[in-house]
């Protein structure tokens, strides 16, 4: 003989029970990942010692705040140029023949030592230009850069 | 000599074998080449109006997907121009569609045009992203719709025109910026959308997508729409080229799927048996993902499988076991609420027997479920008394087709139907009742030049679609069906051969329809005799007929007669044995099938092998290690009248709201009232749970395996995808336990162990495992050992002794009519938002908008005749009870005949109305003969049918997506000629 009914008397957990049972189930873990676990904490302890952990924290919980900050930055007009040109640059670093470009770097700096440490004034006449001609040095400069001229002009 | 099957044609310089009238896409994408497509889908066929699959034929350049195989052909996919006309192609639909897949909810791995951009090797964009001047239509609670990403490929259309057929996208070619538009250009919500959400299944990007998708998929997709837009336009900008672009959102899409988890499950709702993959993020359900190899719906769902998961999170989700005490339920732990259980079971089986107790099973639960519970009745208590919900619907069904052709099963598969050349469906609100079936008889009917006729009282949708729509009397149909059986005799039309060699009993059998004369039968049904002429002229003149029938047959007190008339003229006509013929009853819900099948019935084991046969008794007790009585047991209308009359004091009923469906609840409740003991499994506390003594909380099919046999007798595998709520636990385990308590050791550790044991001892399922049935592997009944299925019935014979069928003669009365008393009649069945009692589906926030309670359909001479009008409260009294709701007019039903949805577990539930008249054979009750007064209480009022019900849509009817209208337009060049002018 059963009348319909529809009130429930929800279990009552005490508090206890369940902060017991959500311990159990985490030393339960912590038991089985001991390893894991002890590098991760030695992890948080260097990233503590560093101050990084205080930024981090700090960063996560105002995700959005600082997503919006970054992206609005970032999408200003003055930006888009670098952004762009970073992949450009990216894609153009794959171009250099870099072998190449040292050999011409050692020679440039070379070439700047001895300019840096000339000390003195003289103009340089027409005759001086052709008398330097001999000198082997400023000869087989003057070479290469005719040779460079030719391949950069060419088609 | 070609051979007439396959012709050869080049790809290339390679040879190929292709088979005649092939689509040369087809081809392509069997031999290794790539060739770049975004709008051709398989499952759709060519819609032709990307242009990307360019390729050279011949000589010119063509869609592939827009051609034929053709003998001798010489393909070239690669040459120039080709490779530039494709890149043409691609360049305008990147036009149409920005890719920020990093920061894209699509960005899952299987975005069509991600891929194919990358398969192509598109490095960059020739022409920039333009926005299309229209705003993100959020208005549905189902799908968005955002036309700035929208490519128009015409996928959403080409399926909700021909594959759903529900005539509601079209996509506007004749504007200056096209988009796909929902009827006349109205917002979605407002549209004739049925929510069946298949037009998102097939977009291949994000234009359309899940609501529940939304800043749910990605790790970074979940911000502000302004904070949305910022990291757009920095992903552009930092990542201009698409190598860079792709490798990190590739990343980011497989980072995805360590959160996302995609499991297979089989729908929970209706019998088609539709499978799909769920999406879930813990326990969010992110969306239902229809497969290509899912067998009996393909790419296909309705609104309910698609966006009606929501009960598996609902808060009113029982979590603990229930024990009543005094005026309220307690909950408990499971040792105290099962122990309790089988000390009182004990008692009462001691006290007064084990034929005192009743279990029922639940047509929602599993097969294995199903095998266990009525083990339990059988094994552990020793009763017979075991039944399921099958007894208020599909038994006279099966009694029809097991007097006649020996299986109570659908003659063949979906696609059988869809192969007829003429379909019937008699009393069937096939698009309602059935979705995606349904769909599938209206593309057949759309494109393929299908006949359809229909037979109902009420002009649903498959009535308005129909070729022949026809209104026979209420509880007649066995009438018209015989007439036009003797008709087709009497004029010598009979298939003479298909008789001759394949059934019995014809002579007596012709003796029979002596009576069914086109007067007599005129007189009865309402349908004129030239009508009835014309429909047997129709059904010889076909070489392949299907019939398809429901609750609108069987819940009649002739349900079994009908069944079997129905079956009698499928014989008659030789459409038996054959793809595309056959006998075709609906099943109604997720596993009806298979709750029978699996042995919860009074009278039969497993496989539908007699409790009486001293021989399958003997097998089961020699496994069992018990004895079994031989007497059938009671089916649920017995159990009720027996509970009534004292003799039966336990009942014990899994999923399933018995005190609101079955018939004359007032009647069944009292009878809950009279119990000694009455324990309940449920996942709610439903309105027969209320009168419980315990209550089990038990899981959904998404937290559980198992298995469920659909409609077309097809067993498929369902995974686990969420883990249990609270303390709830799958069905079978809660069997398992209580029979483990009674002292037995059941060690089942998975349902795959019971299907092993099911499958030993029933020969129907010999060969079914779940080895076989793997992923969208499925198997139809019969399934011989070594694993060979049936999926047509009935090819080397039937089965009985000689092999032959057997026609069975009926006789009739007219059982039911109105009367001056009660003059109005009641018809009722199910809406497409809702389901049963409603208990699922009005968990569902999207569904319970667009339909938020029951109604009473009522025709406009009715309405006008009481002087009532929309929005009328009105009052319905039978001999039985009464029931109050709202009005709905329409022209869906005629003259005094009213329209009640079964969905509604309050003041308008149907079963206050209903008797306990049965059909005489099976004692399904006869819901469907129900007579009426009605008291008018409020003259008008609110509509009950809100503004956003698709019912006030206005659908718009074309084949396919008018791809030649873009073409027309003045601005459309085609790749392949402006390659030829570029160069």
């Amino acid at each position: 003989m059963s009348n319909p009914i529809t009130n429930i008397k929800r279990m009552e957990i005490p508090e206890e029970t369940t902060k017991e049972r959500n311990i159990d189930e985490v030393s339960r873990a912590v038991s089985e990942n001991k390893d894991a676990i002890l590098k991760g904490i030695d992890l948080l302890a260097n990233l503590n010692k560093s101050g990084s952990l205080d930024t981090v924290n700090a960063l996560v919980k105002h995700k959005e705040d600082a997503l919006e900050n970054v992206m609005g930055e970032l999408n200003k007009p003055q930006y888009s140029g670098t952004l762009e040109n970073m992949s450009k640059l990216f894609l153009f670093i794959g171009d250099l023949k870099v072998d190449e470009i040292q050999y011409f770097a050692d020679r440039l700096n070379s070439g700047m030592e001895v300019a840096s440490t000339f000390e003195g004034s003289d103009k340089t006449s027409y005759m001086d230009l052709l008398k330097a001609l001999k000198d082997p040095e400023i000869n087989r400069s003057v070479t290469m850069l005719l040779q460079f001229l030719r391949g950069m002009g060419r088609d | 000599m070609q051979d007439q099957e396959h012709i050869v044609v080049t790809i290339n310089g390679e040879e190929y074998l292709a088979e005649n009238n092939q689509n040369l896409l087809d081809l392509i994408n069997t031999t290794g080449e790539f060739v770049p497509q975004i709008c051709y889908n398989e499952s759709l066929g060519p819609v032709q109006t990307c242009d990307t699959c360019m390729v050279k034929v011949d000589g010119q350049i063509v869609r592939a997907c827009g051609t034929t195989v053709a003998p001798g052909m010489e393909v070239n996919t690669t040459i120039e121009p080709v490779n530039t006309a494709q890149k043409e192609a691609l360049d305008r639909i990147l036009e149409k569609h920005e890719l920020y897949c990093t920061v894209c909810d699509y960005n899952n791995g299987t975005c069509e045009i991600h891929n194919t951009v990358a398969e192509f090797g598109l490095e960059h964009q020739s022409r920039p992203f333009e926005p299309k001047p229209y705003e993100i239509d959020n208005s549905s609670p189902f799908y968005r719709y955002d036309p700035d990403q929208c490519i128009l490929c015409g996928r959403c259309v080409e399926v909700c025109q021909d594959v759903q057929v529900n005539e509601t996208l079209l996509i506007d070619w004749k504007r200056e910026k096209p988009r796909v538009v929902w009827d006349n250009d109205v917002p979605i919500d407002e549209s004739s959308c049925v929510g069946c959400g298949q037009c998102v299944t097939v977009c291949p990007c994000n234009a359309l997508m899940e609501t529940s998708m939304v800043g749910e998929a990605g790790y970074m997709t979940d911000h502000s729409p302004g904070l949305l837009r910022s990291m757009i336009d920095l992903t552009k900008k930092a990542e201009p080229g698409y190598g860079p672009l792709f490798a990190v959102s590739d990343t980011e899409a497989s980072m995805r799927e360590e959160r996302i988890e995609k499991t297979k499950t089989v729908c929970t709702y209706c019998g088609v048996g539709c499978t799909f993959d769920v999406w879930t993020k813990d326990r969010k359900i992110l969306k239902v993902e229809p497969q290509q190899e899912s067998p009996a719906n393909g790419i296909s769902t309705c609104i309910k499988g698609k966006f009606g998961w929501d009960y598996v999170n609902s808060d009113e989700r029982l979590t603990k076991p229930l024990i009543r005490d005094g005026e309220s339920f307690v909950e408990v732990e499971w040792d105290e609420a099962l122990d309790y259980v089988v000390k009182r079971f004990s008692e009462i089986k001691k006290g007064n027997g084990a034929d005192a107790l009743g279990f029922i099973s639940s047509s929602k639960a599993t097969n294995e479920e199903s095998y266990v519970m009525q083990k339990l009745a059988r094994q552990v208590i020793g009763t017979n008394n075991i039944d399921n919900c099958s007894r208020y619907c599909q038994a006279p069904a099966t009694k029809g087709l097991f007097r006649t052709v020996g299986h109570g099963g659908d003659s063949g598969s979906i696609d059988d139907i869809g192969e007829a050349e003429m379909v019937i469906t008699i009393g069937s609100n096939t698009t309602e009742s059935h979705p995606v079936l349904g769909s599938r008889i209206k593309r057949s009917q759309k494109l393929f030049g299908q006949k359809l006729y229909v037979f109902d009282l009420r002009k649903h949708e498959m009535g308005q679609r129909a070729d022949r729509f026809f209104q026979p009397k209420s509880g007649t149909d066995l009438v018209w069906l015989s007439a036009v059986t003797k008709y087709i005799i009497d004029q010598g039309l009979e298939n003479r051969t298909f008789i001759d060699k394949w059934v019995n009993g014809f002579e007596e059998y012709k003796e029979s329809l002596q009576k069914f004369t086109l007067e007599y039968a005129e007189q009865l049904t309402g349908i004129s005799k030239k009508e009835l002429i014309e429909i047997a002229e129709q059904i010889v003149s076909v070489d392949k007929l299907a019939i398809c029938w429901a609750m609108g047959v069987t819940q009649h007190q002739l349900g079994s007669d009908t069944s079997t008339a129905i079956s009698n003229l499928l014989l008659i006509t030789g459409n038996y044995m054959r793809n595309g013929t056959g006998a075709y009853p609906l099943r109604g819900h997720n596993n009806v099938q298979g709750c029978s099948d699996f042995g919860s019935m009074p009278n039969f084991f497993p496989g539908y092998e007699q409790v009486a046969d001293n021989d399958v008794r003997g097998r089961y007790e020699d496994a069992w290690g018990t004895e079994i009585p031989s007497e059938p047991g009671k089916d649920n209308h017995e159990m009720i009248k027996a509970i009534h009359e004292g003799s039966l004091n336990a009942l014990y009923v899994l999923g399933e709201d018995t005190g609101i469906v079955d018939a004359n609840i007032n009647y069944v409740t009292a009878a809950f009232e009279k119990l000694d003991f009455f324990v309940i499994q449920d996942l709610f506390l439903t309105k027969t749970a209320e009168y419980a003594d315990v209550i089990l909380p038990a899981v959904p099919s998404l937290e559980k395996e198992g298995t469920f046999t659909n409609t077309e007798r097809r067993i498929q595998r369902l995974y686990k995808a969420l883990d249990p709520v609270g303390d709830s636990r799958p069905d079978w385990q809660i069997i398992m336990d209580i029979a483990n308590k009674f002292g037995y050791d059941w060690g089942y550790s998975n349902p795959s162990e019971i299907m092993d044991e099911a499958a030993s001892l029933a020969p129907l399922f010999a060969g079914v495992s779940y080895d076989r049935l793997a992923d969208y592997n499925s198997l139809q009944w019969p399934v011989n050992a070594d694993g060979t299925d049936t999926p047509l019935l009935y090819t080397d014979g039937f089965p009985f002794d000689d092999h032959k069928a057997r026609l069975y003669s009926l006789e009739y009365e007219l059982k039911y009519d109105t009367n001056e008393k009660y003059d109005l009649h009641v018809n009722n069945g199910r809406v497409l938002e809702h389901f049963h009692e409603g208990n699922m589906t009005y968990k569902s926030i999207g569904i319970t908008s667009k339909m938020p309670n029951a109604f009473i359909e009522v025709s406009p001479e009715l309405a006008e005749e009481r002087g009532i009008k929309e929005g009328a409260e009105v009052k319905l009294t039978s001999e039985s009870g009464e029931a109050t709701g709202i009005a709905h007019i329409t022209d869906r039903v005629r003259g005094k005949e009213l329209y009640l949805p079964l969905n509604d577990n309050g003041k308008l539930a149907v079963n206050y109305l209903t008797d306990n008249n049965v059909d005489k054979d099976t004692n399904t009750p006869s819901y469907k003969e129900i007579a009426v007064k009605m008291d008018v209480i409020k003259k008008k009022g609110k509509s009950p049918l809100p503004p956003n019900n698709y019912r006030r849509g206005n659908p718009q009817p074309q084949i396919s997506v008018k791809v030649e209208d873009k073409w027309d337009r003045d601005d459309y060049i085609f790749p392949g000629s402006q390659v030829k002018h570029d160069v």
